[in-house]
């Protein structure tokens, strides 16, 4: 038997029924895919593909997508949160994108679907809720749900690298918080290093055939993301204020006067940084 | 000038490495140049640090029609890289002993393409402008220079994780790192702006990985990479008073291990920045 694990404890460090981190992750989920490329890896064969599922779908940005790129596929997305799924729901509705459905599901628990039932399960940025632990269960319930010759994809971030002194310490704290959390794979927790460990995940779960490729956001004042990603940062340090301060890696006064730093730090026309993101993905044996 | 590399240059040991990891460095940036480039104006080509030629020759074999020159600061590095093109019988691939912090030993817009790789290395943080003003006058107008820098190693080992912190700190006390952390590199992010400053303009950006996690393709050439490279280093830190002797050889032993173990998980990002100099 696997160690039980303690669910009582929300493990998302931004509470998932709030509207700004709703907002935010609209815009978050296009850019990121933006930044990948697209939809999917440019190498997959997509012919095959008819079942997909998106795992902690958020507003449901990815999978609208895939619904109305591929009408002859069906996307499920799955969240936690309520308010995204309805806003999700709503959204396909509006566009009368019936192969898209939404359900309210919680990730670290058994998934609610039948054996073999999807082509394709995508998961991006779930590291920030899966505890350290939970990881290898949760891949296990995707091998189940996934047909054999089906993908795997996996998609997570390092904390973003810059210039700026208090956007640099305001990621180190997080990093340090979600470490003390235990969500993080960092011996010590400098970064998250979870991305390493995206094809351990695959492979252990059963997943073989394992790609990689990395992807780069570029935060920096100049660049084509500045703004968007000075948005995101604004909401998303604001947001997880409460979970640095709750973890005690920091002072409610020091997080304000370093938020309040980063975000004139963020945008002087000298601010550079840059976020990386990686992507893995494997088949499940036929 | 003072030597600014943190391994001695005209280390055979240090050589064999770069051998090796220029290929592999090549293969993780998905070939030899960005596939968005078109290269049929590109004639000329430089690699500054082109460390033992691989980058070179790989060019000069894959395109006979076009003439390509390396520099380094190491004469062996040069000498076994020209000994290299001799045995490939690329004549188009030419090589010279040269300093990159000094004035580079050539005339203005002499380039169509620059390659540097790596170099972070040895380069002061203070020494970028000048080095890449002198890049901008040796490069042809509408000729193109692209810069690729790492970020420090991620991985799942405490012994590994030690020795890049280690590094980042040795690197920061010797004025070499960009960062407000002193546990990261910061280098990447500032790529940009070098290429910016200096006058290069339609700056792009692209990311690659290289993977060394157990079960990985290049496991087996990173962690040979690694106990080169971590021996190397054991000067370095002592010298910048980062660690002793004593600490430094414990850790890396403990590394060697760790990295052999089944469940090592590691990986390091790249960051490929180019710009075209007016025309």
């Amino acid at each position: 038997m696997p160690e039980e694990i303690d669910l009582s404890k929300t493990t998302y460090f931004i509470e998932a029924e709030n509207a700004a981190e709703m907002a935010r992750l609209i815009n978050q989920d296009r850019i990121l895919t933006r930044c990948m490329g697209g939809l999917f890896p440019p190498q997959l064969d997509l012919s095959s593909v008819h079942d997909i599922l998106d795992i902690a779908c958020g507003p449901g940005g990815w999978a609208t997508d895939v619904a109305r790129a591929y009408p002859d596929k069906r996307v499920t997305g799955i969240d936690i949160s309520q308010i995204m799924t309805e806003y999700a729901r709503f959204q396909a509705m509006s566009e009368d994108l019936h192969n898209a459905h939404f359900v309210v599901m919680d990730t670290l628990k058994p998934l609610n679907f039948p054996d073999n039932t999807f082509d394709f399960v995508n998961a991006r940025l779930i590291s920030g809720f899966v505890p350290k632990a939970v990881w290898p269960q949760l891949m296990k319930e995707c091998l189940r749900i996934t047909r054999p010759g089906g993908i795997a994809r996996l998609t997570e971030s390092e904390a973003n690298i810059s210039n700026s002194f208090a956007v640099d310490r305001l990621n180190e704290r997080i990093a340090k918080a979600m470490y003390l959390a235990g969500q993080t794979f960092s011996p010590s927790g400098w970064q998250f290093g979870t991305t390493p460990m995206l094809r351990r995940f695959l492979r252990e779960a059963g997943y073989q055939h394992i790609k990689s490729s990395a992807y780069v956001l570029d935060c920096s004042y100049e660049a084509d993301e500045h703004l968007s990603q000075y948005q995101n940062a604004m909401v998303s340090f604001k947001l997880l204020q409460p979970f640095l301060i709750k973890t005690g890696v920091i002072t409610q006064e020091e997080v304000e006067s370093l938020y309040q730093r980063a975000l004139e730090e963020m945008i002087s026309p000298d601010y550079y940084c840059v976020w990386y993101f990686l992507s893995a993905w494997g088949e499940k044996p036929r | 000038m003072a030597e600014a590399y943190f391994i001695d240059a005209e280390n055979a040991a240090e050589m064999a490495r770069l051998v090796n990891q220029d290929r592999i460095t090549t293969r993780c940036m998905g070939g030899l140049f960005p596939p968005q480039l078109a290269l049929s104006n590109v004639h000329t080509i430089l690699d500054i640090a082109c460390g033992p030629g691989g980058w070179v020759i790989d060019v000069a074999q894959a395109y006979p029609d076009k003439q390509v020159t390396g520099i380094d600061v190491s004469q062996l590095m040069v000498a076994y890289a020209a000994e290299l093109a001799k045995i490939h019988e690329a004549r188009n691939a030419s090589f010279q002993v040269a300093n990159i912090l000094q004035p580079l030993p050539f005339p203005d817009h002499a380039f169509d393409l620059i390659n540097a790789r790596l170099i972070s290395s040895f380069m002061p943080q203070t020494m970028w402008r000048q080095f890449l003003q002198e890049c901008l006058r040796i490069t042809r107008p509408g000729g193109i220079i692209r810069l690729t820098e790492p970020e420090r190693t991620i991985s799942n080992s405490p012994a590994v994780e030690q020795l890049n912190d280690f590094l980042a700190r040795a690197m920061h006390k010797a004025g070499q790192s960009l960062s407000p952390n002193e546990l990261q590199f910061g280098v990447t992010p500032h790529l940009r702006r070098f290429l910016r400053d200096a006058g290069y303009q339609n700056i792009q950006v692209a990311s690659h990985v290289l993977e060394s996690s157990a079960g990985s393709e290049e496991h087996l050439s990173q962690y040979q990479n690694s106990m080169v490279f971590f021996k190397l280093l054991q000067p370095f830190f002592v010298r910048t008073a980062i660690a002793t002797q004593e600490e430094v050889e414990v850790l890396y032993q403990r590394a060697l291990e760790q990295m052999m173990a089944p469940d090592y998980c590691a990986l390091w990002y790249l960051l490929s920045a180019w710009g075209e100099k007016p025309r």
